[in-house]
């Protein structure tokens, strides 16, 4: 078989020259805090870059001081409706011109203000250092997305470098059109994302490497997950996929019985780490939505009042909403009311399929137990964000409130994973990187494109 | 990661690992065999079910289970058949607000319901209800559209009542109407019409021109302020109050009609 020289560069630079390439422009063509939440998530990481942890409370308020023109110029760019309006370029250019005046400053509400300041890091670092260029509020909202985009693309870099395994499977759905939105935008999704990518690489890294499991593998593994449950609550099963790896590999055993105890202690560690900074009673704070009333418990009892009703609805939601889920998961922009056309969407779900069945792994294949495991993962982690959305929304529900596709990104990481490298196919060998680079390629152009012509005009 | 790495990170007295053993040669041929496709093809077809959506599946929340009933009813002529689909959902609102007192948007849905019915105080009641629990939200406001719907109902209830001639009962239910959470500059507008249908116009026109301030594109009002100082025998106020709502609604029926009889007065 010939060997072509595409084919002796490694899958992890393709995924970074599309990535950064791709990346960087959809920085500048997605306009300025229009990601889900992002005006929020953006507030979040400037009260950490001005030092504040955790929020305070001010009566019914929460939050922190903020520059009076950085607010000002965040709520001009909410609300848009992009159906009828669209951002005009030139307003955007003389909107870049707005001073910060950072002295300025305000007490304004944020009731997301509670988010770990973790996630923003990266966006921070991109803050601090683009600061010293231009520190006007449009440009402190690009340098936040330039910081986040670079932490997404090194970390996964780095996580395609290090799997043994279904190199392919990670860099399609890292570069998925939504995945890379995300990825180029101001929220915890960007590290939620890479950071549960890069544990799956690194427990697969453990399974299939010769040597045994070691005290600073594990040690390094376990800061990964901290950070990751940290960042975003939700994903705290990827961590177990560490599982596929037998006892028998690891130097002690007790390290593996060690390791089980601190995956359960994580789940909740977060909490006692991060509430601290969070001193605020939230039955004095403004509730963000009030035309229903929310209460986990409650509508847990209620719920649970009737069980088949319950488990009826929960599959009944399934069966709705699935397909809009399926085009979340690939590309929903804006406050998800933009999503690509559903063609597209069904096309590239068999690209998913045909990509991770013909991955080639170099003949390492997962066994059953693996496979099994992988799949449990992937299973509970959907019924536990489906679970979770459909007890947290309003008491008595049967709708599913606010589930949105892009949630299932991890998940549809995880099913494909699953199904990766189960045949193989020669030319795919041969030609696989590069076609699938060309695809990403053709894909992510469309998008920009899109994403252009549906927000400017 | 290179290989040397790997080493590094190993001890040298850890034993080498039994399982997995390490990546063989790789095949050229292409190896088809049936078992590798089934979970692919299984994954595939779970795809195309809920993507094609070959059911139907119905699927709403409880409170909004009336609204159709509500809003068909709207479009029957039939009394018998429009008092049969509204009682049906009558029913199935006041269930749930009886089991769930505590979502502002079922009191509004309920409210709703009972404007289809004309029941104005109940109207009144629900949405007041609606506001006191959702006022305040940053996403999916409510109380702005309850107190819209409270505000028609109010003015519905006090026309009613001064067409009674009960003067103190309406500006009794404009008083109860007022909400803790919100300010109702409507109901300065619907006191000056109080006055005004009672022939006070002084105290009208205190109340109507200071609704003016807030809302100063009102044609109904500014018609109002009109008949208010027609009222007083001020016709030159009163046509300029008068231009003004036509200005904005050249189709005021209420200004129409005070103009042509303050042209009438001139000749």
């Amino acid at each position: 078989m010939n060997t072509y020289f595409w084919n002796k560069i490694p899958v992890e630079y393709y995924f970074l020259v599309i990535g950064l390439y791709f990346g960087m422009r959809m920085v500048f063509v997605n306009p300025p805090w229009q990601t889900n939440d992002e005006d929020r998530h953006f507030y979040n990481a400037y009260y950490l870059k001005e030092g504040y942890i955790g929020p305070q409370q001010r009566g019914d308020k929460v939050g922190r001081p903020l520059p009076v023109n950085l607010v000002q110029t965040v709520s001009n760019f909410q609300g848009i409706r992009f159906g009828q309006n669209k951002i005009s370029k030139s307003a955007l250019k003389q909107m870049e011109r707005t001073p910060l005046n950072p002295s300025d400053t305000a007490f304004f509400h944020n009731p997301t203000s509670h988010i770990c300041s973790v996630a923003y890091i990266p966006s921070v670092i991109g803050m601090k250092l683009g600061a010293l260029i231009n520190n006007h509020p449009v440009w402190l909202g690009w340098w936040a997305r330039i910081g986040a985009l670079l932490s997404y693309l090194i970390i996964l870099f780095y996580a395609i470098r290090i799997t043994p395994v279904a190199k392919h499977v990670f860099m399609l759905i890292a570069l998925t059109p939504m995945t890379l939105y995300q990825g180029a935008s101001t929220t915890y999704d960007t590290l939620c994302i890479s950071l549960s990518m890069l544990i799956v690489a690194k427990a697969f890294q453990l399974n299939f490497r010769e040597n045994v499991v070691t005290l600073k593998d594990l040690l390094i593994f376990g800061v990964i997950c901290l950070f990751q449950r940290l960042v975003k609550d939700g994903y705290f099963l990827i961590p177990f996929l560490i599982l596929m790896i037998p006892p028998s590999r690891f130097e002690n055993k007790g390290f593996y019985f060690g390791t089980v105890l601190y995956l359960f202690i994580l789940i909740v560690l977060p909490t006692y780490i991060w509430e601290p900074f969070v001193k605020v009673n939230w039955s004095d704070i403004q509730a963000f939505q009030k035309d229903f009333r929310f209460n986990l418990g409650e509508n847990l009892k209620s719920q649970l009042s009737a069980p088949g009703t319950m488990i009826s609805n929960l599959i009944k939601n399934i069966l709705l909403q699935s397909r809009e889920w399926f085009v979340g998961a690939y590309g929903r922009f804006g406050y998800s009311y933009t999503p690509l056309p559903n063609p597209l969407v069904a096309f590239n779900m068999l690209v998913m399929l045909f990509v991770s069945t013909f991955d080639f792994n170099k003949g390492i294949k997962f066994n059953l137990y693996q496979r099994i495991l992988i799949l449990v993962i992937a299973g509970l982690t959907a019924g536990a964000i489906i679970g979770g959305f459909y007890f947290a929304s309003p008491i008595g529900a049967s709708m599913i409130f606010g589930l949105q596709g892009r949630y299932f990104i991890l998940v549809l990481f995880l099913i494909l994973l699953f199904l990766a490298g189960r045949a193989e196919l020669p030319w795919f060998r041969q030609w696989g990187t590069l076609l699938l680079s060309f695809y990403l390629c053709v894909t992510l152009t469309y998008t920009l494109n899109f994403l252009s012509s549906t927000f400017y005009n | 990661m290179s290989k040397k790495k790997q080493h590094n990170q190993s001890p040298r007295s850890a034993p080498k690992r039994q399982e997995n053993p390490a990546p063989k040669e790789k095949s050229e041929a292409f190896k088809f065999n049936i078992r590798d496709f089934i979970p692919v093809t299984l994954a595939f077809i779970i795809f195309l079910f809920l993507w094609f959506k070959p059911y139907e599946v119905k699927l709403i929340d409880p409170w909004f289970d009336a609204i159709p009933l509500i809003d068909s009813a709207k479009k029957v002529n039939d009394p018998i058949l429009k008092e049969k689909i509204l009682s049906q959902a009558g029913q199935l609102m006041g269930e749930q607000v009886r089991k769930h007192p505590y979502h502002a948007r079922v009191h509004f849905l309920y409210g709703y319901y009972w404007f289809q019915r004309q029941n104005w105080d109940s109207v009144i009641f629900h949405q007041k209800e609606a506001i006191r629990l959702g006022a305040g939200g940053t996403v999916n406001q409510i109380e702005y559209e309850a107190q819209n719907m409270l505000n028609s109902a109010l003015i519905n209830k006090v026309m009613g009542l001064c067409t009674e001639g009960k003067y103190n009962q309406a500006f009794e239910t404009v008083e109860k109407s007022r909400t803790a959470n919100m300010v109702n500059p409507d109901l300065m507008k619907f006191k000056g019409l109080i006055y005004s249908r009672e022939g006070k116009a002084d105290s009208a026109l205190v109340y109507l021109l200071k609704y003016n301030k807030t809302n100063p594109n009102d044609a109904d009002n500014l018609s109002n302020i009109g008949i208010a100082y027609a009222q007083r025998n001020r016709r030159d106020s009163a046509l300029i109050y008068i231009e003004k709502a036509l200005q904005i609604n050249p189709e005021n029926a209420n200004a129409k009609y005070v103009k042509a009889q303050l042209a009438g007065q001139k000749q």
